[in-house]
């Protein structure tokens, strides 16, 4: 892992994998944004919203099970919010397109995003 | 202790992989998937002594994990962590049910993490005693061995929804975070245990604390109930805390299930025991912890003055401390 050596003293080789992962994880929120993307325009279409739901969900759980632990607690908590709202939505026979609230849960998820790649 | 930390996300590997260091623990393997974990257990020529298992996965999720490491003999008592970041109640009881010991949700932090793991290396201190002391050999599990005492929370195995006292504890802890008032505790009480104990062998004792069990099982399965044994013939059920459960109708349904269970010990001898059941306690939304439910239930079920469990001794020591 770049920056990390053997020699260094315990809590300074966590800091610096945190700042790794958490230089990563801003890597990944890019491709992650355009992902979402996609997955909200598939969701007009009835046949293709479980799957493009569930895609959203997965993204949100990827990113929530990361972000509260280097220093992205909102994005965290964003995102958990959609891996369940998504996840639960998607789990019903055919899935309605979601209703207001979800999606402007989605929006801040987006928003948070886009914020931490920022900073 | 080596621990084998299952999960697909790279970055959560890596985060681990840092914080498990910090903490003081270099003997950690990963396997991104089910069938790499499964595969990494099968070659490893050592044991590995703890499990840091993620449950939504793509292929074999993290419960089937479990479920599938619980099986093996040599693992039936290891302690399985889940991390993950699904928090509803359905990832926590499938998990418990599957065998799990403690469930951390994501993001954790590293001194949550490292009380879990303590607390985990002390159980799987324990398992390894009583294994060099059994030899492994032992007809019943490894920790109902010679030495077990009345007050002993041995682990029932094989009966379904039946968790260890340390799970239990755990669950409710779980429980508490996210369903804080919804659910209640039942205790059991075998009554005159301490004759049974000594009137029996360690073995007989033990086939009679499993009856009992799979009977408390039957007769609450309907409500999904998370039940365990805490020593000193004591049993508690965490239920729903609405259900439509009698407690004179309850009582009456164990009696006449252990009844019919015809009980024979090793000699052939009929044992006659019943068991007393004590009044729901259901959970307070600003309870003092996860423990004092337990112990509620377990004194409410009390026909007579019985010397505390192990567990109860060390709750209310904890309590005292807090």
């Amino acid at each position: 892992m770049a920056g990390l050596s053997e020699d260094m003293a315990p809590d300074d080789r966590l800091a610096a994998t945190l700042a790794d992962v958490r230089a990563r994880l801003q890597d990944k929120l890019d491709w992650m944004i355009c992902g979402i993307e996609e997955c909200k325009k598939e969701m007009a279409d009835p046949l293709m919203r479980p799957g493009a739901m569930q895609a959203i969900a997965e993204i949100a759980h990827k990113i929530s099970g990361v972000a509260g632990s280097v220093g992205f607690s909102d994005l965290g908590n964003a995102a958990a919010k959609i891996d369940i709202g998504f996840r639960k939505a998607a789990q019903e026979a055919a899935p309605a397109y979601p209703n207001d609230t979800l999606m402007a849960d989605l929006e801040t998820l987006l928003d948070q995003m886009e914020a931490a790649i920022e900073q | 202790m080596k621990i084998l930390a299952v999960d697909d996300d790279e970055l959560v590997i890596r985060l681990l992989d840092g914080k498990l260091k910090n903490l003081g623990y270099s003997d950690v393997e990963f396997a991104k998937s089910g069938a790499e974990a499964l595969d990494m257990i099968e070659r490893s020529p050592v044991p590995y002594q703890c499990f840091l298992l993620d449950i939504r996965m793509p292929g074999m999720d993290g419960v089937e994990l479990c479920r599938r490491v619980r099986a093996m003999p040599a693992y039936r008592q290891t302690p399985i962590i889940m991390l993950t970041a699904l928090v509803e109640k359905q990832f926590v009881d499938q998990s418990f049910v599957a065998g799990a010991t403690d469930y951390l949700t994501k993001p954790f932090e590293n001194l949550e993490l490292g009380a879990r793991l303590r607390v985990a290396s002390m159980l799987q201190k324990g398992v390894s005693d009583k294994s060099a002391q059994t030899g492994g050999q032992a007809h019943v599990p490894a920790d109902v061995s010679d030495d077990f005492t009345l007050s002993d929370a041995v682990t029932i195995h094989d009966v379904p929804r039946v968790i260890s006292a340390l799970a239990l504890e755990n669950y409710l802890l779980q429980l508490s975070r996210i369903d804080a008032f919804r659910h209640a505790a039942i205790g059991f009480q075998i009554e005159n245990v301490a004759g049974h104990f000594h009137n029996n062998t360690r073995e007989d004792f033990y086939d009679m604390i499993v009856d009992v069990a799979d009977v408390i099982f039957e007769v609450t399965r309907s409500v999904n109930p998370l039940i365990a044994y805490l020593g000193t013939g004591s049993f508690v059920a965490i239920v729903p805390r609405i259900n439509s459960f009698d407690h004179e109708e309850m009582t009456y349904q164990i009696n006449t299930e252990l009844d019919q269970s015809n009980f024979l010990n090793s000699l052939g001898q009929a044992a006659d025991f019943a068991v007393s059941v004590g009044p729901q306690i259901n959970s307070k939304m600003f309870g003092r912890n996860a423990n004092d439910l337990i112990l509620r239930a377990i004194e409410s079920a009390q026909p007579e003055r019985q010397p505390p469990t192990r567990w109860q001794s060390f709750a209310m020591l904890r309590a005292m401390s807090n």
